[in-house]
């Protein structure tokens, strides 16, 4: 079963790649390729091809100079960038000595790129038909307005947008993520190139729309034979869309072979270390994800058994275990909750003027009526896509927000629910009865026993503070300090400070630092010691990984399971990745449009979806071990 | 699009509404009474009420108010307390000169500062760059009236190109007009100029980052036709809405210039006006220079919604 038989799809395995044998040159070759910013070398004698119609991917982290790479073929370096060596792209020679104003006539006809962000990639103030039509008639200056025109509506049906002609009149900011990527495809596919270059196309997008892109991508560029250099930092959609990989580290290219190969036999450590990094089903004798620092235990394939070692061993440990707690013991409980945002009409006399502003206010229904509770010690799941309502819950349990209805209870303290003289729990959803809230002194107390840890580490850590006073902030509360009374003195928070700094495998002297100066996965660190300061009972995380690079990201998971277990700390963990949730959480709930379609114990739910939402969802998120089977 | 538009007029008639309240009770407020000022103090208490009877000044605040309103919605702006003129053929004939003084200027501004700014942003790293910033900073520092009076100096007195100051109406002498209006407008122009472009430069430099500046290069556009293409309109939005205010500052800072080159402006008929304690031609001049700033700031925003298609959505 582990054996691995080659890439899904009408791949050709183990083709070489510079000479295809039918004579064509190759949609890309790159030799001795050099990058050099200053005096920085970004990236370092890099050679690479991509045969005609070959699907190439180029993997590696933040800072491995595979963007540049790709910026460095297509001629659109950023100022200051310089890059050395040879491209030749499908005959054409040399492309680098070549300046803007003859290499530009080849970028979207011979070769075309698209990026990983799509929300601001596209012109806001021009319609995506006209978009389009402009890049055909870019390059061929005989084609009338109507042909052009005519030719973007056919194109915008081929990526597969519905009613392409109503798509075509749309601008940028009436699409959604996903319908304006397959914009940017269509555009990139205009000309029909002979070599598409694809920067994380997917990243920002949710799983099932990654899964759709990546599927049109993939179809689009073996229908018009055209080569594709796929860059991403996630080895899972390598192995779903590429058939031969190159993996970058430090600027230079570590490893490179056919991906069925590379994958299940790494040859480089590097390699082997991301790949097992990248295998969330796969873990070590304590149950903890490996890191490129310990991948040597790691046997590509080997995953499912470990798990459930992994599993049985966790089974013991939490009091409330996987079938949920009882409404009593719950320290988390949430009751038929809901919550709808208005949104207003701005101005004041929008409301003189149309007299109807209360009628025309729009509402949205973020919530509509989800219930769950988390006993101590569980690690609880959520898991959706954007809009889904699973940041809302996470904002009205730590009290940020109010629930429109339901009873919001959090380590003994009812946030929010019917007053003494009110309607039963639950009520109708809508707006049936007042919802009383809790008073400062009570979210003061339960703001000392939950603490939050978010998504983006740059964002939510002040730049102009020391990691120390940013650690230290929450103890200056004396609302946070019940229980540690050393907290009320400089010193005595200084050495809480170095301690949770030492428990989240921070060096000593992090505490003198500024933001700017950590890693990504040291900012998320110091995230988790603010925390985590004032010794709450439950964590909450709101996507606490999903910016992090792959090897920083197990990292992250297995620090959270090991300070779970060191402190008997209750996990909230929100996630858009199924993987994730699966990893780290005993039950998970999945939800869809602002209600819980689904919720149970994770192995169940993993195991055996009920809800077909949950089967969408679980078969759009690619894993390695698809790939290895 | 027709709500919004609909909602921007509305906007525009209720500032209007407190507008005019505000200019009427503020001017009665103020100390100093007309009919005083007019007569003397040594003026007797029954000439005072004869005067004050002849300018309706007796009656109850709410009757002035409506009267003066009302007369200005049949284009009425009341007769002056000083002079007894009609006002409004004389705030007609000023504004005239004003509006043709700052269109001209703010034309001239635009014609010099969309293309040095974005000069200045596209060579920021050159020494190009350097000095078109640079001179606009000086640009912004130096007052209107030093240059009024530099240019005055050198190509009226000096070189004796042009008059020195005075003003002839178009329709009675074309080619004496155009020499009149030259230097004012110069002198207005040349400092909004160095404003516009400073803004100008950051516009485009923002627009410059943008993903979608990239995106157009990678279909095929070089650096120049992809600013120009769809940098530019996207850079005009923010410096839409500064050309919108700096209309409304050049309206009543144009006062100086006017003097500077003694030109018949509406600025100067404000001043003068004041001086006299003249309150019917005050409240009826500051009445028409809100018409034209509110008039100005509709038109502001009719833009934002022409370019872009964004707020339109946000409108409906």
């Amino acid at each position: 079963m582990s054996t691995p038989t080659g890439p899904v799809g009408p791949a050709v395995p183990g083709r070489p790649a510079a000479s295809d044998g039918t004579g064509h040159a190759p949609a890309l070759a790159v030799d001795g390729l050099t990058v050099r910013a200053g005096d920085r070398t970004l990236v370092d004698d890099v050679s690479l091809t991509v045969g005609a119609g070959e699907r190439v991917g180029l993997i590696g982290e933040s800072g491995s100079g595979k963007s540049m790479t790709a910026l460095a073929v297509m001629g659109l370096l950023p100022d200051g960038v310089t890059a050395t060596g040879a491209v030749d792209v499908a005959g054409e020679r040399d492309l680098l000595a070549r300046g803007e104003r003859r290499l530009a006539p080849l970028r979207g006809s011979l070769m075309s790129m698209v990026f990983q962000e799509p929300m601001t990639a596209l012109d806001p103030l021009v319609r995506v038909g006209a978009q389009v039509a402009e890049v055909v008639r870019l390059h061929d200056g005989g084609c009338s307005r109507q042909r052009a025109a005519e030719r973007a509506v056919a194109l915008l049906g081929e990526v597969g947008l519905p009613d392409p002609e109503h798509a075509a009149r749309a601008y940028p900011h009436q699409l959604s993520g996903g319908q304006r990527q397959r914009v940017l495809v269509a555009m990139a596919m205009a000309n029909d190139p002979a070599l598409l270059v694809a920067d994380e196309p997917t990243t920002a997008l949710d799983v099932t729309v990654q899964a759709q892109v990546l599927d049109l991508m993939g179809e689009l560029v073996a229908r018009r034979g055209t080569g594709l250099l796929f860059i991403t930092h996630d080895l899972a959609v390598v192995s779903r869309v590429c058939e031969r990989v190159l993996v970058m580290k430090d600027g230079a290219v570590v490893e490179a072979g056919p991906v069925a190969e590379v994958f299940a036999a790494p040859r480089h450590p590097y390699t082997r270390g991301l790949l097992a990094a990248s295998d969330l089903t796969a873990t070590d004798e304590r149950g903890r994800l490996f890191t490129v620092e310990t991948a040597d235990g790691y046997r590509p394939g080997g995953a499912a058994r470990l798990r459930g070692a992994d599993v049985s061993l966790r089974q013991v440990e939490p009091p409330g275990g996987p079938a949920g707690p009882g409404t009593d013991d719950a320290l988390i409980r949430l009751h038929q909750v809901t919550k709808r945002y208005v949104r207003s009409r701005g101005s004041v006399l929008h409301a003189v003027t149309g007299g109807r502003a209360g009628q025309r206010a729009r509402t949205v229904d973020a919530l509509c009526g989800v219930s769950f509770a988390v006993a101590p010690g569980e690690r609880f799941g959520l898991v959706g896509e954007s809009g889904s309502g699973k940041t809302t819950a996470l904002r009205l349990l730590a009290g940020l927000d109010t629930p429109t209805s339901g009873t919001v209870e959090v380590a003994g303290v009812r946030l929010a629910g019917p007053g003494p003289d009110g309607w039963p729990g639950g009520g109708p959803a809508g707006r049936a009865g007042r919802v009383q809230t809790a008073g400062p002194r009570d979210l003061a107390r339960v703001r000392a026993d939950l603490q939050m840890v978010f998504q983006d580490p740059m964002g939510s850590l002040d730049p102009r503070m020391s990691v120390g006073e940013i650690v230290a902030e929450p103890l200056l509360n004396p609302a946070n300090r019940r229980g540690l009374e050393e907290a009320a003195t400089a010193e005595g928070r200084r050495e809480l400070v170095r301690e949770v700094l030492a428990a989240v495998g921070l060096p000593v002297d992090a505490g003198r630092r500024y933001p700017h100066q950590l890693s990504g996965g040291q900012r998320q660190r110091v995230s988790i010691a603010r925390a985590l300061v004032c010794r709450p009972r439950v964590l909450v995380a709101d996507e606490p990984v999903s910016a992090l690079d792959v090897s920083v990201r197990a990292q992250v998971l297995n620090l959270l399971s090991d300070l779970a277990d060191e402190r008997g700390l209750t996990l909230v963990l929100v996630s858009h990745d199924l993987g994730v949730v699966r990893h780290l959480c005993d039950r998970v709930a999945v939800m869809r449009a602002g209600e819980i379609v689904e919720q149970g114990s994770t192995e169940e739910l993993w195991e055996a979806p009920q809800h077909d939402y949950t089967r969408r969802l679980q078969a759009a998120t690619p894993t390695l071990a698809r790939t290895a089977r | 699009m027709t709500r919004h538009l609909l909602g921007l007029v509305a906007q525009l008639l209720a500032t209007l509404v407190v507008a005019t309240v505000l200019i009427f009770l503020v001017l009665r407020v103020l100390p100093g009474d007309a009919a005083v000022v007019a007569l003397g103090l040594n003026a007797t208490p029954e000439a005072l009420a004869q005067w004050r009877a002849l300018h309706g000044t007796d009656r109850p605040l709410l009757v002035q108010y409506g009267e003066w309103v009302g007369g200005m919605l049949r284009g009425d702006l009341g007769t002056s307390f000083v002079t007894g003129r009609e006002l409004t053929p004389l705030v007609a004939d000023r504004l005239q000169v004003t509006l043709i003084l700052v269109g001209l200027g703010m034309l001239l501004a635009l014609l010099a500062a969309v293309p040095l700014g974005t000069l200045a942003a596209v060579k920021h790293r050159s020494p190009w760059g350097t000095v078109i910033a640079g001179a606009s900073q000086v640009g912004v520092a130096i007052p209107n009236f030093l240059v009024g009076v530099l240019l005055v100096s050198y190509f009226a007195v000096r070189l004796g190109w042009l008059p020195a100051g005075g003003w002839t109406p178009p329709a009675v002498d074309p080619a004496q007009f155009w020499r009149h209006v030259i230097l004012p407008v110069v002198a207005l122009g040349t400092v909004q100029a160095a404003i516009v472009t400073r803004y100008v430069r950051s516009a485009v430099l923002e627009v410059m980052r943008e993903d979608f500046l990239r995106t157009a290069r990678a279909a095929g556009h070089t650096r120049g036709s992809a600013l120009v293409r769809h940098g530019l309109r996207n850079a005009g939005v923010p410096v839409v809405t500064v050309v919108g205010v700096q209309l409304a500052a050049m309206l009543v800072g144009a006062v100086v210039v006017e003097r500077v080159f003694v030109v018949p402006g509406l600025g100067s008929l404000l001043v003068d006006s004041v001086a006299q304690r003249d309150l019917q031609a005050v409240q009826s001049i500051v009445a028409v220079l809100v018409l034209v700033v509110v008039v100005v700031n509709f038109l502001v925003d009719f833009l934002y919604t022409v370019l872009d298609p964004r707020l339109r959505v946000a409108a409906r």
